[in-house]
């Protein structure tokens, strides 16, 4: 597991668990979410993701632990964070613009926003019909352009491309990249990771409720060598010992990271360790997610 | 008013259901006068001819029930809390008020309906006709118990969060469990909540109990049912 990042956090989580009955769903989690950046949130189905995202919204209560955004308590003002976790929320009989005007008036928020945000997302021609007549993909911008009705400072979205046509994939990454420009948060949790790798900044990965690897995403996609051999342990030991970084590889194997190929070498020759592969790779966001959730997900 | 209030009000009214209840209240309404109006017979007492004026808040109290159950059925509790960013049990107060307004309005209409259509044909019976404090008594009544019912609707749908739980539960106990009660103690049937609905709104008028003390009984259900509907929003997690 990496290292937090060390700029202000704009969310911070805390030894956050949440227990349904007897099943624990998120165990003893703790991470960080840098402000002014987007933090792609992943992990394998069921991980636990959508009751974390809801517990550090406010719509789950803690088992144990606690959330905390800027230093404080979850905000209270839809200014300061927007929300849209699936489904999006809106009564199928209700039409888009009266979904909008209704949490316009419970926000506090000018009616001229409702126009804005229907704009921002694309819905504006289909607002007055019933969200029930909508896509999936019609009724996630309805829920994206529900988060951005009070222009927040952090913005938390679960799954928010499933459905999305990649015109409407393109307009949500550079509407992140450009929150991100001015200094604004999200934090988003993704199945896609190609998509996500173009967008987010830094990582959390959680499986089964717990952190798997928190970091900037830089760390996960720079190059690695995948080495075989028959004495992984001491292989090991040695470039932790030389500042390189380990991690299991299926058939025994080894990814490094942090050594170049040749001091990897050196190394073995030097301590007589034989080396039957050394590969250099260039690992995608989907190679290392599959590598850290690999085995856990059993 | 609040903007918890204003935006609870705007959803109240932006769906179909609205219209449905109304269009199903009119009908009875109109039902019940023509039928104890004009196909009972001679009606020459008092209590008889106010039978012509009751409503039923039953059906208010299902409009509440598929409304504010309906907000978890259909997730809209949760983005609502989300950008109200205040405390769960205020949402759901306001949201009970709203159906308390809303459950006036349609009350209103109902009442004037039903006064409209029935004085009418209650003029055209023998023995003394109705004096307008008793047709302002029974208005009220049936208005009170109308918005009363909206509010244990909305906070029985806020705890059950499932409309067909909460409209089998509802008709189960008005016309399973409360004929059952009534029919070994009368008058402990009159402290149900629908025993004192019925009493309110005149739809039964051989009883002990006043219609002042009908609303009463009628409130203090309506107060335990919303301090264990917001106890219980304040307590469980909304999504």
């Amino acid at each position: 597991m990496t290292s937090a990042p060390s700029h202000t956090a704009a969310i911070a989580v805390h030894e956050l668990t949440k227990r349904y009955g007897r099943t624990t769903v998120v165990d003893d989690l703790s991470f960080t979410v840098r402000a002014g950046v987007v933090t792609g949130f992943f992990g394998p189905n069921g991980a636990g993701k959508t009751t974390v995202l809801k517990t550090i919204v406010g719509l789950a209560r803690p088992t144990a632990g606690h959330v905390s955004f800027q230093g404080g308590p979850v905000p209270s003002d839809a200014r300061a964070l927007g929300v849209h976790i699936e489904p999006c929320g809106a009564h199928p009989g209700r039409t888009a613009r009266a979904h909008l005007r209704a949490l316009a008036l419970l926000a506090g928020l000018p009616a001229a926003r409702v126009d804005e945000v229907l704009e921002t997302v694309g819905l504006e021609q289909a607002a007055g019909r019933r969200v029930g007549k909508y896509s999936l993909g019609m009724r996630q911008r309805l829920g994206l352009a529900t988060a951005l009705l009070g222009d927040p400072e952090v913005l938390v979205l679960d799954e928010p491309v499933n459905g999305l046509d990649p015109q409407a994939i393109r307009r949500l990454r550079t509407l992140l990249r450009e929150r991100a420009a001015r200094g604004r948060t999200t934090l988003l949790s993704s199945h896609m990771l190609g998509e996500a790798a173009r967008t987010v900044d830094d990582v959390v990965v959680i499986d089964k409720g717990r952190l798997v690897h928190t970091g900037p995403i830089t760390d996960l996609e720079q190059g690695s060598l995948s080495v075989q051999t028959p004495e992984p342990e001491r292989l090991s030991a040695l470039v932790a010992q030389a500042g390189g970084r380990v991690r299991p590889a299926p058939a025994g194997g080894l990814w490094i990271e942090g050594l170049p190929a040749a001091e990897v070498a050196r190394l073995a020759l030097r301590e007589g360790i034989p080396l039957e592969e050394i590969t250099s790779r260039t690992a995608s966001l989907e190679d290392v997610f599959l590598d850290l959730t690999k085995g856990r997900s059993a | 008013m609040s903007r918890l209030l204003r935006g609870e009000l705007l959803k109240t009214r932006t769906t179909r259901s609205i219209h449905a209840f109304v269009a199903g209240g009119v009908a009875y309404t109109v039902l019940n006068v023509v039928i104890i109006a004009v196909a009972s017979g001679r009606l020459d007492e008092v209590g008889e001819k106010e039978e012509a004026l009751s409503g039923l808040p039953v059906l208010l109290m299902l409009w509440g029930i598929v409304g504010a159950a309906g907000e978890y059925r259909h997730h809209t509790a949760a983005p609502a809390a989300l950008v109200a960013r205040r405390d769960h049990g205020a949402l759901l107060l306001a949201r009970i008020g709203a159906y308390a307004l809303t459950g006036l309005l349609i009350g209103a209409l109902l009442v004037a309906v039903s006064v409209g259509l029935a004085l009418p044909l209650l003029a055209d019976h023998p023995g003394a006709d109705l004096t307008p404090g008793e047709v302002t008594s029974v208005a009220a009544g049936n208005l009170a118990a109308f918005v009363l019912s909206a509010i244990m609707g909305a906070a029985v749908g806020a705890m059950v969060r499932s409309p067909v739980v909460g409209v089998v539960v509802v008709l189960l106990a008005n016309f399973a469990v409360l004929p059952l009660v009534a029919g070994v103690a009368e008058s402990t049937a009159n402290y149900t909540p629908f025993g004192a609905a019925a009493v309110l709104v005149r739809s039964t008028h051989h009883t002990t109990l006043s219609p002042g003390a009908a609303a009463v009984v009628l409130s203090a259900w309506a107060i335990v049912l919303v301090v264990a509907a917001v106890a219980g929003e304040r307590r469980r997690d909304l999504a």
